[in-house]
């Protein structure tokens, strides 16, 4: 039968969601419906299980200058208790994953990785682990991974520790207990909005009791302002509409940090790491970059949908989807780089029809409505 | 009636494709999605009509449905001439979800080859079973 992996709320999810394959991961698409779920992101607050990504932990004398190494990003504005998003690049410069770093201290780290490139990203560190004085060890069924997103999430958080959680930053986290429960809670999340994600540490995948009993606690005690469990499709929505990429989709190996429009995380000038030599080399030279489409009218953009002007062949849609929020079809993709001024006007071919669409930076929405930069 | 939670009319014809074709007249029929192609597809969200007066094909594809996360094609029960569509889905298209069978009816034709088509398509029973079967799996 089905040899999917499964994630620490997995008997939840396969009594209560439309569970679909991701990633080699049996994960809940959907609960109750995925405009549901993401307006309630947006408007509320979402409770994600997200166990399915990787957890590896970084320990010793060498970790900070060995994880240094592995990214192009610099670590030092890094700070204890800190976390930072990253990439990995190859030797070509090419995208192997996007990651977070989070740090305890100068020798102690967690990377979060995406669940397809776990295998993957063990392996690539693992093999320039040599000459450091540290240790990795994949903690991805050890360690329960949740997110709690949306304008409500702080209040939520705050209700369930003694710890003031309001000056937690964006991007730094810490250990507090949740509910009795021992966590490391880090203000981040993939949503856009305001959030945290919630590490439950020493919670395997066979015992998940820790892990469900903040996700039960949550869901029952908050149901009523509107918290709602939410599965991958929102969560892809959601990413979207932030303009935040997908890893397989927006970025992959034949995608380089510059055209991805993430040059904010190459920094040059902070001595060698891994790929440094062919980033050097693409820098300024790139062709085509990473935008965002908003659709005028019609049709819904789609992964792989041709991008025109005036007919002529432009780039390629690499995620495209219906808004739930905006009502109408958004999508990110690769044009060459004179098209790829805000305004622009574009079309996007799809199933043999061209739509008319605008080129758009990222959010789609308007960020003092919606998002962690709102106006309250 | 209810088949595994799922509604199936009875009177009405099936295609293995999950599209229900209600005769009107010889001269008049009216199709959509069942129920079942509904709660699969969930949150409708986009509907492709054809242009009234085009001609749709026995089992060809006339349109497409998404959601959220997907499109899928939509195959004609029957050939013949499109007499309209329903242009309210366009502003609307979760009607198909809300009322599959009624106001989220997607195309209405002129039938040529009615009599030796509709032999192709199933009965409310016949469909029933496929749904069941399908359940199954």
């Amino acid at each position: 039968m089905s040899s999917l992996k499964h994630s620490h709320l997995y008997s939840y999810h396969a009594a209560n969601s439309r569970l679909a394959s991701f990633a080699g991961y049996d994960m809940p698409l959907w609960y109750k419906g995925i405009s549901n779920e993401h307006m309630a992101v947006r408007t509320a607050a979402g409770l994600f299980d997200v166990s399915h990504m990787g957890r590896f932990s970084i320990k010793g004398r060498d970790a900070n200058s060995f994880i240094d190494h592995m990214i192009p990003t610099n670590l030092v504005k890094v700070a204890d208790g800190g976390a930072a998003y990253s990439v990995l690049c190859d030797d070509n410069a090419g995208i192997m994953d996007d990651i977070l770093v989070y740090r305890f201290s100068s020798d102690d780290f967690i990377i979060v990785v995406n669940a397809a490139n776990i295998d993957k990203d063990y392996g690539w560190f693992k093999q320039h682990l040599d000459g450091y004085q540290a240790t990795m060890i994949d903690e991805t069924q050890s360690i329960a991974l949740l997110a709690l997103q949306g304008p409500k999430a702080k209040a939520i958080i705050q209700s369930l520790t003694a710890e003031d959680v309001g000056n937690i930053k964006r991007f730094t986290h810490r250990r507090v207990a949740l509910s009795g429960v021992d966590a490391l809670i880090s203000r981040t999340g993939y949503t856009g909005e305001d959030g945290f994600e919630i590490f439950v540490p020493d919670c395997h995948v066979s015992r998940p009791l820790q892990a469900e009993k903040v996700w039960s606690q949550i869901l029952s005690d908050f149901a009523t302002w509107g918290v709602l469990p939410c599965g991958l499709g929102a969560r892809d929505t959601l990413r979207l509409e932030a303009g935040l990429c997908l890893y397989g989709q927006d970025i992959d190996g034949s995608t380089n940090p510059f055209e991805a429009n993430l040059a904010w995380l190459v920094h040059m000038d902070k001595g060698d790491f891994v790929g440094r030599k062919a980033l050097m080399e693409l820098k300024d030279h790139e062709t085509r970059k990473r935008i965002g489409i908003s659709m005028e009218v019609g049709g819904i953009p789609r992964h792989g949908c041709e991008v025109l002007v005036k007919s002529e062949y432009v780039g390629r849609v690499t995620s495209g989807s219906f808004s739930p929020l905006l009502r109408k079809g958004i999508a990110m993709g690769y044009v060459a780089e004179r098209y790829t001024g805000e305004g622009t006007a574009v079309e996007v071919s799809i199933r043999g029809k061209e739509w008319p669409a605008t080129v758009k930076n990222p959010p789609f929405y308007d960020p003092k409505l919606y998002g962690w930069k709102r106006v309250a | 009636m209810n088949v595994d939670g799922y509604e199936v009319l009875e009177g009405l014809l099936y295609s293995r494709e999950h599209e229900w074709t209600r005769v009107v007249s010889p001269k008049r029929v009216i199709a959509g999605i069942t129920d079942y192609a509904v709660k699969l597809l969930h949150d409708v969200v986009y509907v492709t009509l054809p242009e009234v007066g085009s001609e749709v094909r026995h089992m060809q594809v006339f349109g497409s449905v998404e959601s959220i996360k997907a499109v899928s094609d939509l195959y004609s029960p029957l050939t013949g001439k499109v007499l309209a569509s329903n242009r309210a889905l366009e502003k609307t298209p979760e009607l198909v979800g809300q009322s599959p069978y009624g106001d989220g009816w997607i195309i209405e034709v002129e039938p040529t080859n009615l009599d030796a088509e509709s032999k192709a398509l199933l009965n409310a029973e016949g469909y029933a079973s496929l749904i069941r079967g399908l359940g199954k799996k």
